[in-house]
Order: C-alpha cells, then structure tokens, then sequence
C-alpha cells in the first residue's frame, strides 16, 4: 500500500504534494529537474478566457523570508491552454488540476464549460482570490454569498473535483469556506496570498509597479497554518493548505493543523527540485515514525 | 530572432576555486565544474543560491564571464551592491555553491554572415564578454571590445580580453583613461569610419540607457544587433512571470528575460520604460 496516498474528493493522489498555481508555470518548465509524474498533483497557473498579458513591471520585489508579487494573471488564454499546454499535461502520470478564474461570476462557468470537453483533467481549483486584478479575484472571494453562486454553478456543469481557492484578506475565513462546502465544492485550498507592500526607501518608490501584491513565502506560514486550522474546526472537506512550505516539516505542520494535502509554491523558485525533495522525506518520516497512512497525520496536533 | 534550443539546465553544486576582489566592489568568482565549462554558451547564465537560510530568498542570476574546458571552471564576475552579493563576497575558496544553469539563451553567431563583431560592455556588462570573445574566435570572427566605465578603476578583466584580441576601445565617464564620455559614442565614431557594413554585428551588454541607445546607432548603420538583459528574476526558469521588458510589439508585449532572453535583437526592445 502507499503509504502517502490521501483523498480528496473523488481523486487519490498518490502523495499530499501538489503545485501551487502561478508558481509551477504549466509544468514543462520544471521538467528538467525531477520526474514531474513523481508529484500528488499539479495544478497549473490560473487560466482565463482571453489571453492576458499581466500587470506592469516591476511586478516582483523580494521581502524577508518571501515575496511580493502583482503578476495579474498573466496567460496564454484558454485556447492555447487547451492546445499547447495540455498535451504536455496530459503526457504526465500524475493528477491534473486546472486553476481557473473568470472576471465575472458567468466567467468562471465558460471556462469551466470549455474545459469540460477537454480530457485529462482531473479537476479545477477555482481561483476566487487573487489579489491582483481590479475585478473578480477577492472581490468575489471575500463574499460567501458570490462563493456560494460561483461554487454552485460549477457543481451544476461538473463532476470533476471542485477546489475552491481561498483568500486570507477577510474578516473570516471560515464563513467563506462554510459558504463554498454548502454550495457543493470537493475541497477547499488555503491560502492565496495576502496584501503586502513594499518600498524603495531610496528611491520613494513603491517596489511593484501596482503598488500593492501579495505576500507568498515563509514569512506567510503561520497565517496559513491558523487559517487551515480555523477552517478545519468549521468544515468536515477535505483541506488543501498552501502558504510558505518549504520541506516536509512544513507539510507536516499543516497536515497536524488539518489540512489533507498541500501545495507548494514559492519555494520552487528556490529550489525547483523541492518538491521531489520534500516527497522523499516524507517516505522516510513514514518509515523512520513507522506511520502505516500519512493520512494519521491529518489534524493530529495534541493539545 | 531566432531560438535555439540551450543546453539542458540543472541544479549543481561546485567547488570554489577562488572568490576575489579584482577592482573595488567588484569581485571574479571561480567555480569547479566540468559541464558548465563545457557546454555553456555565450550570454547564458547561472542562478546562485547565496544563502542556505532566508536571506536573500531569492537566487542571485549572473552572466557566465569565462570559462576553461580543460581545467573545469568558470568564472563569474559582480558588483557588492545589495544583501546577496555581499554574502556572495565573503565566500571562501574551498566552500561548496549551489547553482541552476546554464539558464537562458545565448548571443549568436554567424560566421557566413558576419566577419567582425563590435562587443559592447557598460561597467559590469563587460562579463558575458570574454566568453563571447572566445567564442567568436573560434568561429573566425574578429572581436572589437568597446568598454565602457565611469572611472580607470573600475576596468576589469582586461588581461582576459586582451589575450583575445588587441582591438580594445575604451571609454571613461571621467576621462581617466580611454576617450571621455560615453562607450556608445566610441562605438557611432567607429561606425561612422566604415565604409563596408554588411560583415558587422554589434553585441551588447550594459545599463538599459546604453543598450537604448545603441540600438539606435545599429539602426542608423544598419547593423544587426543583439543585446543581453538584465532584471529582477524571481525564479530564473520562467515560472514567476517576474523578469518581463517591454517590447515594441503590441500582440506580445512582454518578453521574459530568463527563458526567452536574456538575449534579444535591440529593435525588439522597448527601452522607454
Ligand atoms: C509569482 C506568483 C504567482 C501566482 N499566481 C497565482 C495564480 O495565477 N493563481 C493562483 O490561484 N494563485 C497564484 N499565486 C498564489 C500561490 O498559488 C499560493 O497560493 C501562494 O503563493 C502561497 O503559497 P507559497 O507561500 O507556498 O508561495 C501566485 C503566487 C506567486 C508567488
Ligand atoms: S525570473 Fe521567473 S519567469 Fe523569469
């Protein structure tokens, strides 16, 4: 038996590690250093209907322990998606999960729609939380009542696994996730990035050209981990905790705090063979633990 | 401009030859590694993970400066302007350094096109030089290096230019040696001598102004003309979306410098930003 496999929805993966979106391309560019195939899952960068070239420049700037980023969900549109990037994805011997986003609630069911006919997806991650676009994004994320429309409308079009993507720019998290789970989502994955700013004291000039981005990296972990945790006491889905892991500790930390599964993100900009890394020390923490499911782990912190 | 397709990249580790200071604040690194000092092209660079702990997140991206295939190095050259390159700076000859690469494309060269090529560098867009020098010579094209800098001291590697070839121009901002003023009006009164244009290219590297205005006076002349880029890079292999430049094309109008570039015909470039 695989000892990392763990559920979520209708899907196994065969280990808790999956991709976060914006920050595994679609998934080639990784491709020269592990065995993508090797991953949980992968879940490519969020796709919208049109073609988008993205925010300004300068839309990165380093801050301790992470970044800030203003991409603007910046791709190659759904027709490309569909014709250049999924036959690499479908090539590959792993769960593939298509984040998608829309700039009006009936967006996100025509992106949806188009994909269905697609085959080799094996579900969407609905981005209703990037903080870097005037419309839609967390404008939609921060109410559970658009949640809730945008999740419902889905469910009716798809039988896919449905992960709705949160963010941690609201009051309550867990209202918003209450929302998604009674409209009919799989799971729920937390947390996108959160708000940041940054300055060139030197210059007076704010580091993104946007001014505002999000923060993503270490520094944001302990945010994450309390969100996942929240979450975990307000809804029986599986969750999919995101938020500045960087080795299997990290992944750890969030299973203890409730999550099913993980996504790593900023840290393959670092090292973009962590996640191969991170998979082989989970092997060897079930082994050295003698831990028969890594699904033990899941909400086992003692208090 | 055209594609190739660049060496497979990967994640290494070399040995530290030596780490020193070869001008103030600029330093030459020399790592160990047999693959990069093979295969790695002219304008190709690695991404240097600086720090085991957090800071500086980021990877550090430099320019490959030169490289020696039978003894198994390369070399680096930087400038100790932020938290990065000064941890770089203190590493010890004998420590161990993680790098991706080699990354990005790479300058290109013709020999049926082109006879003699005009390599231009702008303070520390002199590295990517000495390895294209070398190159070109092994394709039979004569190099014409066009140096520019604002100070004498700030000259580097001119030891390893000169082994390659003795047609040297050199600007100082200040005066201090070479003609005064800036390397591109060295390089527009060298153009304006010609008399024969189609056996010229011009290959650049420098300050985004340099690089601006130097596509001009190709334009003027015209001579093909590649530049190398520089900019923030979040992940060095295209996945961040982090590095873009403008470009002067609306139906695409970014161009991301680590996987697409960091080399680009100058006339794609939008400098104006
Ligand atoms: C450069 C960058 C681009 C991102 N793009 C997207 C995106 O397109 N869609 C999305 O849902 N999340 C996007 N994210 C958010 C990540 O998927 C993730 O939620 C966040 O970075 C926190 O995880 P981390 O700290 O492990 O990076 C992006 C993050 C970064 C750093
Ligand atoms: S530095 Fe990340 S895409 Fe170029």
């Amino acid at each position: 038996m695989n000892k990392l496999a763990v559920t979520i929805g209708n899907l196994t993966l065969k280990n808790p590690i999956l991709t976060a979106s914006g920050t595994f391309g679609y998934g080639n560019e990784y491709a020269p250093y592990f065995d993508v195939s090797a991953l949980g899952g992968l879940i490519s960068k969020t796709i919208t209907l049109n073609p988008r070239a993205g925010n300004a420049f300068p839309r990165i700037a380093e801050t301790p322990s992470g970044m800030l980023n203003s991409i603007g969900l910046a791709n190659v549109g759904i027709d490309a998606f569909i014709s250049e990037k999924m036959p690499y994805l479908r090539s590959l011997d792993t769960v593939n999960i298509v984040n998608v986003a829309g700039f009006t609630i009936d967006e996100y069911t025509e992106v949806v729609q188009r994909l269905e006919d697609v085959d080799g997806i094996d579900g969407y991650e609905v981005n209703i939380s990037c903080p870097n676009v005037k419309e839609g994004g967390v404008a939609f994320g921060s109410n559970p009542n658009i949640t809730a429309k945008i999740t419902a409308n889905l469910r009716t079009i798809t039988t896919r696994c449905l992960i709705m993507k949160l963010t941690p720019n609201v009051t309550r998290i867990s209202d918003i996730a209450r929302a998604a789970a009674d409209a009919g989502a799989d799971s729920v994955s937390l947390i996108n990035t959160l708000v940041g700013m940054a300055i060139d004291v030197r210059t007076r000039r704010p580091k993104l050209a946007t001014i505002t981005g999000g923060l993503s990296g270490p520094a944001i972990k302990p945010v994450a981990i309390a969100r996942v945790y929240e979450v975990a006491q307000a809804i029986s889905l599986p969750i999919i905790g995101i938020g500045g892991i960087m080795n299997a500790d990290d992944v750890l930390e969030f299973m203890m705090a409730g999550a099913t599964a993980v996504q790593v993100g900023t840290a393959n900009f670092i090292d973009p063979d962590v996640c191969m890394t991170i998979i082989n020390d989970l092997h060897s923490y079930c082994e050295r633990e003698a831990i028969q499911s890594v699904g033990a782990v899941i909400g086992s912190m003692i208090m | 401009m055209k594609k190739t397709i660049p060496t497979d990249s990967s994640i290494h580790t070399g040995e530290v030859l030596f780490n020193k200071e070869v001008a103030p604040g600029i330093c030459r690194m020399r790592i160990f590694h047999d693959e990069i000092a093979r295969t790695s092209l002219p304008g190709q660079f690695i991404n240097i993970r600086v720090s085991n702990n957090m800071e500086p997140f980021w990877r550090r991206p430099f320019s490959i400066h030169a490289t020696h295939a039978d003894e198994h190095w390369f070399d680096i050259l930087y400038r100790v302007i932020g938290i990065g390159t000064q941890k770089l700076a203190f590493v010890k000859s004998g420590e161990i350094i993680n790098f991706v690469g080699p990354l990005g494309n790479h300058f290109i060269a013709d020999p049926a096109i082109t006879k003699t090529s005009l390599l231009v560098g702008g303070g520390l867009g002199i590295a990517p030089m000495v390895i294209l020098a070398h190159y070109l010579i092994q394709r039979n094209i004569h190099p014409i290096v066009f140096y520019g800098v604002r100070s004498q001291s700030e000259l580097c590697s001119l030891p390893d230019l000169q082994a390659l070839t003795s047609d040297i121009y050199i600007a100082t901002e200040d005066g201090s040696v070479g003609q005064t003023g800036y390397i591109t009006e060295s390089v527009d009164a060298f153009l304006r001598q010609q008399t024969q244009y189609n056996e010229l290219n011009i290959y650049a590297c420098g300050p985004n102004p340099m690089l601006d205005r130097l596509g001009q006076i190709a334009e003027l002349y015209h001579v093909p003309c590649q530049v190398s880029l520089e900019t923030l890079m979040g992940c060095g292999i295209g996945a961040c979306l982090g590095c873009g430049m403008k470009t002067r094309n609306s139906e695409k109008p970014y161009v991301y410098v680590c996987k697409e570039g960091p080399v680009f015909q100058a006339g794609e470039i939008d400098f104006s930003e």
